[in-house]
């Protein structure tokens, strides 16, 4: 399993804004096996770590590596609160991509 | 924004009897609808506007407080279009309160969109506290676990009272 410091490939912006940054770093590291990763992101500001957060995450590796989204669906990710993990397990379960036009 | 609600979170933990855990939440919540907030403050505008919030805490009389406004197109007008398709037109206080309901959205996708705003008024009226949303002609209010909301549209006015969304919220501590 790999385990990745979230809190230290994004910075303090918009929440979407910072996804889409997450998303982006990810999968600059083309190395990086996703079958088995998890994401820290316990030192995260829990003003952050919103749903606009993970949408913006998930959106953007629909639209820049497709093939990857299945994956990145799997990702495991660790929060300092129980709510948040739970919050986070039921917005990816929940997402749908947006077409690109 | 988030450093914003971070300073605010941080004056609060120092006065507030309520665990980290509890305060955490809070941030959650009005993180989600600072950005949504924030997302009608940039909707139909050529430059996205700064969305600006304060707030404080009183310990000696158990509340927190926060507002945040930004100069948007505002709630009534962002969700027009989903409030005519159901009848919802009476005006724009009901509008807010409209939107404010489960499962209600401008977003494409409804699942995407996860109801910060229903939310929040599910927070104030667990915590009896206090939620005051003034948008473009209504305002809409949460007091004593009771939504009310009302028109500010008057004859003299030719725009909108606030092209924009002033949202104030009091929390128990």
């Amino acid at each position: 399993m790999t385990v990745i410091d979230g809190n230290r490939m994004i910075g303090t912006g918009f929440p979407p804004d910072e996804g889409v940054r997450l998303a982006v770093n990810l999968l600059s590291k083309t190395d990086l096996d996703w079958t088995e990763l998890t994401i820290d992101l316990t030192r995260g500001d829990a003003a952050m770590l919103i749903s606009a957060f993970f949408n913006s995450f998930l959106q953007t590796i629909y639209e820049q590596a497709t093939e990857r989204f299945d994956e990145a669906r799997k990702i495991q990710w660790t929060l300092k609160y129980q709510f948040q993990n739970e919050s986070v397990r039921e917005w990816i379960y929940d997402f749908e991509p947006a077409a690109v036009h | 924004m988030v450093s914003d609600i971070s300073e605010w979170a941080a004056s609060v933990q120092q006065d507030t009897t309520a665990s980290e855990e509890e305060v955490a939440k809070w941030k959650l919540q009005i993180g989600e609808v600072t950005t949504i907030g924030f997302q009608h403050g940039i909707g139909g505008l050529t430059k996205p506007t700064r969305l600006l919030l304060a707030g404080q805490s009183k310990n000696d009389q158990k509340s927190v407080q926060l507002a945040a406004i930004d100069y948007g197109r505002s709630i009534p007008a962002t969700i027009a279009t989903v409030a005519v398709s159901r009848g919802i037109e009476d005006h724009d206080g009901k509008r807010i309160g409209f939107a404010c309901k489960r499962k209600v959205t401008s977003k494409r996708l409804p699942s995407n969109q996860r109801a910060g705003l229903f939310k929040l008024v599910e927070t104030v009226k667990k915590n009896e506290g206090r939620l005051l949303i003034l948008s473009g002609n209504g305002l809409f209010h949460v007091l004593g676990g009771r939504r009310c909301s009302r028109s500010l549209s008057s004859a003299t006015t030719t725009g909108p009272v606030l092209q924009g969304t002033l949202t104030v919220l009091n929390l128990r501590i």
